[in-house]
């Protein structure tokens, strides 16, 4: 197989070659070959790389590769590669917290990084795999809350010239302080699974925008996920639907704001 | 003609006996197991249990009670003799009571449930079952403990699996020599760079004081239940690498002996060729 990437993986299949097929990004090398009639592919792990851009590999993996085996080449003559959003909610923090006066609503936009899938002809997934593996957290109370990612964000406020490549998937989020008080904005659950996923060339990857509405006190955020794609993107793609449709607004734990939330 | 449910070709009591045994023991199985499944998708695994045994231990009477009187037993006087014979059993099994009671508290109470991991004084281990009478755990080397219900109620339980996440606490000593504040530094570096740790609640690194031979300090990390194992077998090698590529010096016990000032060390003089 021999791979020419222009800016994306994600229109590209693994498909029935010979030797050992292989792509990397960042500290992640995904290599893939047959062996007695079934797909055999490889995951390893290296030193720290461009995690902005994939590249091709060539010779054979090095020592420590984890390979599994598939399935059968026969059934399966290619492989597609398709993006998707990790497989738990992710707790963004921006870079310093972030005061939201009362009534006051503001758009920043968060880069989650994507995992990397493959996909039978079926549209069975066979394999899923982080391209940055993010580090655990935990969104509540030591006695109840959800097991999340973690991960830290510039949150920026200009969308319109963002594209952070085909590794990220720039997420905006309306975020309206509906308090009397001026509120100090220091995490946001981002539930992913809400989110659908475009592409729009030039543009990178974009996820339909999420809406946050702080009520203060004891009262959960009211959370709206849109239908639609971002509006500054011109005839996008879908790439990826969200594991689970949004029905309505949801009231959820979705902001933490104040010190001594796990004392 | 004789008034009876029973068709005049199945005369013998014995035969009639085995046909209601035949046709109802399978029943009240099916049925034990129907609310079983039932109970198990709107309440607790051990509630289910508990149905089932209700289910199945009430049927069984039942049908011993129905097969007595197919064979001509008189039921009146044998639930009379019951009755006297249940005053002196209950005072002969006040144990078996008192675990059968005891467990419904723990159902009740549900301080633990099945698959749950518990440690008692003498047993950690994965809850099984939560029977009538007693609790069975399987310990980690793959036996089956089984443990009274009135132990479990009068003793001190932990359920380490209750919540989702736990703290992980790691007793550290450091050289006297070391600069505290770098030594929080390295243990909040080893925290960060773990995956399993989770970035929050966030790691806790306390000075507990100055030890005989040391500076102790306790290192916590908080993780995903699920992953204990990955959690401890990779932190405390990390722990230990980074001292070492820190050059933190962790001491072993040891005694200084001085003659006469605190400041001078005890005097040693090594003579050679005598």
């Amino acid at each position: 197989m021999n791979f020419s990437f222009s800016s994306t993986i994600w229109h590209h299949h693994l498909k029935l070659g010979s030797g050992i097929q292989g792509f990397g990004v960042g500290s992640l090398s995904v290599y893939a070959t047959q062996q007695e009639g079934d797909w055999i592919v490889g995951i390893h792990r290296g030193e720290a790389g461009d995690d902005k851009a994939f590249h091709t590999l060539s010779g054979e993996a090095p020592d420590g590769t984890a390979w599994r085996r598939l399935g059968s080449v026969d059934e399966m003559p290619e492989l597609h590669i398709r993006p998707a959003f990790p497989n738990r909610p992710v707790v963004v923090r921006p870079e310093f917290p972030y005061t939201i006066i009362p009534g006051e609503k503001v758009c920043f936009f968060v880069g989650v990084p994507v995992s990397i899938c493959l996909f039978s002809p079926a549209e069975v997934k066979l394999l899923e795999e982080p391209i940055v593996k993010l580090s655990n957290t935990w969104f509540g109370v030591p006695t109840e809350g959800e097991l999340c990612y973690a991960m830290r964000t510039l949150a920026r406020r200009e969308g319109e010239h963002l594209d952070f490549g085909p590794t990220r998937v720039v997420c905006p989020v309306r975020v309206r302080n509906q308090t009397k008080e001026t509120m100090m904005f220091e995490r946001l659950c981002l539930r992913v699974k809400y989110l659908d996923m475009y592409e729009q060339a030039g543009k990178g990857l974009w996820a339909n925008e999420s809406s946050v509405i702080v009520r203060g006190g004891e009262s959960w955020s009211r959370v709206a996920y849109a239908r639609n794609a971002p509006a500054n993107l011109k005839n996008p793609k879908l790439l990826v639907k969200g594991t689970e449709d949004p029905k309505g607004t949801y009231l959820l734990r979705a902001i933490s704001h104040g010190k001594g939330f796990f004392q | 003609m004789t008034n009876s449910i029973w068709p005049s070709w199945i005369s013998s009591d014995a035969v009639r006996a085995l046909i209601i045994i035949v046709i109802a023991w399978p029943l009240i199985h099916a049925g034990a197991r129907l609310l079983e499944r039932t109970l198990k998708k709107h309440m607790s695994a051990q509630a289910a249990m508990l149905g089932y045994q209700l289910v199945n231990y009430g049927g069984a009477l039942l049908l011993v009670l129905m097969v007595l009187r197919e064979l001509g037993f008189n039921i009146t006087t044998i639930l009379g003799a019951a009755g006297i014979a249940g005053v002196a059993i209950g005072f002969a099994a006040q144990t078996s009571l008192s675990n059968l009671i005891s467990g419904f508290f723990l159902i009740w109470e549900k301080p633990f449930g099945v698959d749950d991991l518990i440690k008692t004084s003498s047993t950690t281990g994965v809850v099984v079952a939560i029977d009538l009478l007693s609790t069975k755990i399987r310990t980690f080397d793959n036996t089956l403990v089984r443990i009274p219900n009135e132990t479990l109620i009068k003793s001190e339980v932990t359920t380490i699996t209750k919540y989702d996440i736990r703290r992980f606490d790691i007793n550290l000593g450091v050289a006297y020599k070391e600069d505290v504040g770098r030594v929080i530094r390295v243990l909040k570096e080893v925290a960060n760079a773990n995956p399993f740790c989770l970035d929050e609640p966030e790691p806790l690194v306390l000075f507990l004081g100055f030890g005989d031979s040391s500076l102790n300090f306790l290192f916590g990390v908080w993780f995903a239940k699920a992953d204990f194992l990955a959690l401890r077998n990779s932190i405390l090698k990390e722990v230990h690498d980074r001292f070492r590529e820190e050059n933190i010096e962790i001491p072993f016990p040891h005694l200084s002996i001085y003659a006469g000032s605190a400041t001078e060390p005890f005097p040693v003089k090594v003579v050679s060729g005598q």
